[in-house]
């Protein structure tokens, strides 16, 4: 009568999710009901990362604590189960631990993105009992001090990142350590991969450095070289990829490109609701709407948004030599080309370098089409 | 767990009913995602603290094809499988 279903213990990175579990997920996706919300509290940060894509507004005063916590309730109500807390550094903000306690309180489950430069024994502690944490996602950005702190522009910032981790793994709370591969780190991320192993900690390797919110392209000088890329999405190093195979996308098969507008809402500091932490298309203001579903329902916004993520694959990837590859992102697309559905650069590189890999393993030529050099 | 028993959720455990199932969120190192069937789900609404074993399993054959004695057999298990996942307070019954 009674049946329990359940997921391994991990989540994201192990990929393993129960039938039960993705069928709830695979609902929630078909009705545009977000699951997830990121909210950042501040783009106040104690780090100058160099590949940073926020941009602050000097004009438009951040929100108020109480209006954080409303905002929460808000949430809440639009079926939000998990509620992730970044920035800029979010530990920054003076009611931090009010906040996360807020989260809690209104029954969504906390994730937390931070640089790590502010857990202490005290905090690790709080994480794992006062405001139950699901999951810490640390940024690490090098194996060697002087690769990170150059990447974050502060000495000691590694050192404060990997005590951070040790302090929470030893407190029993999940973390997982996020790493942006760049020119710069791009020879140590088997080292981290080791260092993460060591920590006790799931690292995640992300290869796309993108651009400023406000269009500003310097980031991108800092992407990792194309060498490095056919390197990382061969089947030689699967193991930084969490173990996955590259495999090509049906197009008939898949519905959207990708869940913007659906699957996560994202708020900025100053209460604006976007579709995607990624793409800022202003979908409204929180302090201006008490019924988050009525906007996320009706809004146009969102609307053109969602159509964009469900022509992506029928035009801009069927029409691209590797598109079966490519993982893209109409945000990026956006600030980079000025078109959600215009091709860019790095989505490129990768989604060849990723073919290449497939072509290697699955005999080259055999129904696969070739990409350009 | 004996009639008078009075089951309650983990105050960590977070939750959302999806047509009548319940996904379950359980936060800590083994973190773990549960999925409820629709008397599951029922069940883990009611274990507030405040019904006891006997009002749920009675709750449970008004509003579904069950028996007392099944639903008071498969409420049991739940429990015993719900504490394994660390999804129960086991502090207070």
């Amino acid at each position: 009568m009674i049946e329990v279903s359940k997921s391994a213990p991990g989540g994201r990175t192990d990929n393993v999710v129960t039938d039960h579990y993705r069928r709830i997920l695979k609902k929630e996706w078909n009705r545009g009901n977000p699951l997830s919300a990121n909210f950042e509290l501040t783009f106040r940060c104690n780090l100058k990362c160099e590949f940073c894509y926020n941009v602050d507004d000097p004009v438009s005063r951040e929100l108020t604590t109480p209006q954080i916590l409303d905002s929460l309730r808000k949430l809440k109500n639009l079926g939000v189960l998990y509620c992730s807390l970044t920035g800029g550094e979010p530990m920054v903000h003076p009611d931090f631990w009010e906040i996360a306690r807020g989260v809690k309180r209104n029954g969504m489950a906390l994730r937390i993105y931070t640089n790590g430069c502010y857990i202490d024994d005290r905090a690790a502690a709080r994480f794992a009992g006062d405001v139950r944490a699901l999951e810490i996602e640390i940024s690490i950005h090098g194996a060697k001090a002087e690769t990170h702190d150059r990447l974050t522009g502060i000495r000691g910032s590694l050192d404060k990142a990997v005590h951070a981790v040790r302090l929470l793994r030893r407190q029993g709370v999940k973390v997982i350590i996020k790493t942006p591969i760049t020119c710069t780190n791009e020879n140590e991320v088997w080292d981290i991969q080791r260092l993460g192993r060591d920590l006790d900690a799931f690292v995640t390797f992300d290869p796309v450095v993108t651009p400023r919110d406000d269009g500003d392209m310097d980031p991108l000088r800092l992407q990792a070289t194309p060498d490095f890329l056919r390197r990382f999405w061969s089947e030689e190093w699967k193991e930084l990829r969490g173990g996955h195979d590259v495999t090509p996308m049906d197009h008939t098969e898949v519905r959207a490109n990708c869940g913007t507008g659906r699957t996560t809402i994202a708020l900025d500091p100053y209460g604006n609701i976007f579709p995607c932490i990624q793409w800022r298309r202003k979908a409204g203001n929180i302090l201006e709407v008490e019924d988050l579903a009525e906007l996320w329902q009706q809004s146009p916004v969102l609307q053109e948004v969602r159509d964009v993520a469900l022509k992506v694959p029928q035009t801009t990837l069927k029409g691209c030599d590797s598109g079966e590859f490519c993982t893209f992102c109409p945000g990026v697309a956006e600030v980079q080309t000025g078109d959600p559905m215009g091709m860019y650069p790095q989505a490129l590189t990768n989604a060849r370098a990723k073919l290449k890999s497939y072509n290697m393993k699955h005999n080259a030529g055999a129904g696969v089409v070739s990409a350009g050099s | 767990m004996n009639l008078t028993s009075r089951p309650r959720r983990h105050p960590d455990a977070v939750y959302k009913i999806v047509d009548d199932e319940a996904l379950i969120v359980v936060p800590g190192s083994d973190a773990q995602h549960l999925v409820l069937n629709v008397v599951g789900a029922r069940a883990w609404e009611l274990m507030d603290g405040d019904h006891d074993l006997k009002s749920i399993s009675e709750q449970l054959t008004m509003e579904f094809d069950v028996d007392l004695d099944e639903a008071g057999r498969d409420l049991n298990e739940l429990i015993a499988d719900l504490q394994e996942h660390g999804a129960m307070d086991t502090t207070t019954n």
